[in-house]
């Protein structure tokens, strides 16, 4: 394996930049959605803040070193990617249900596709700065 | 909302984002360019707000909900700071990449910005 290489630098840095906008983004949409019309659609809102809180943890431990936030940022990248895949697809089976899109609605489309190629970008880079004994 | 304003607040962004992305092909770090462009860009966004307050106190309403645009409005004054501190830090042509994409999400937060206000 190469050189260990810093995760939260080079590319690191790029994305963890970019796991911060949607942690601001999903977090202060869910914020409004819980605050102004939870009734309205309660999973869908629930669901929203979810992955708010998980992008909020990925950008955390992305930035960190150690190795208990590699393990968080590889869970969170983990449960984005199955989120963004589950909820993408459950959006598009039954529209009812999502009233009001969430950032993983339609795969992330309303937020460029984004949201679906983040967690791959994130896991592969993951990989290649895992530390030596794990994984 | 002010259309020219917004207009020039989206072209602008783009092209500082284009800016940031020659600077990193040319792997450059984060200089005074970019810093200087994330400062206009920032003055430019506190002109849109500034404009928002006078139109909301003139008793206009975002046609798309008071809370969303507000949230909106304050989000756009941290992307570009936050960038810029975070870009400065590395020192590889990485840091003109975090600039660039926060040029880039200027640029869609201007025009989400302009569908709230309209409806």
């Amino acid at each position: 394996m190469a050189e260990p290489v810093a995760r939260r630098s080079g590319p690191g840095r790029v994305l963890v930049a970019v796991y911060g906008v949607f942690a601001l983004a999903a977090g202060s949409r869910a914020g409004v959605q819980l605050a102004t019309k939870f009734h309205e659609a309660p999973v869908a809102y629930l669901l929203s803040a979810f992955a708010a809180v998980v992008y909020v943890l990925a950008t955390v431990m992305l930035a960190r070193s150690g190795r208990t936030s590699y393990r968080v940022a590889v869970v969170s990248c983990t449960v984005e990617l199955v989120g963004v895949l589950a909820v993408g697809t459950y959006s598009l089976a039954d529209r009812a249900a999502f009233p009001d899109a969430t950032v993983w609605s339609g795969y992330g489309s309303g937020y460029g596709f984004v949201p679906l190629v983040l967690p791959v970008l994130g896991l592969l880079w993951l990989r290649r700065t895992a530390p030596r004994s794990a994984s | 909302m002010v259309h020219a304003l917004a207009v020039s607040l989206i072209i602008g962004a783009l092209v500082l984002a284009g800016l940031a992305l020659v600077t990193a092909a040319l792997n450059r770090r984060v200089g005074v360019v970019l810093l200087g462009a994330a400062a206009l860009g920032e003055a430019g966004l506190l002109l849109q707000v500034m404009w928002a307050i006078v139109r909301l106190a003139g008793g206009a309403r975002p046609a798309g909900g008071m809370p969303i645009f507000i949230g909106y409005l304050a989000g756009s004054l941290v992307i570009l700071p936050v960038a810029a501190f975070w870009g400065l830090a590395e020192r590889t042509r990485w840091g003109p990449v975090v600039l660039a994409a926060g040029f880039l999400v200027i640029a869609v937060l201007v025009v989400r910005m302009q569908q709230v206000w309209h409806g």
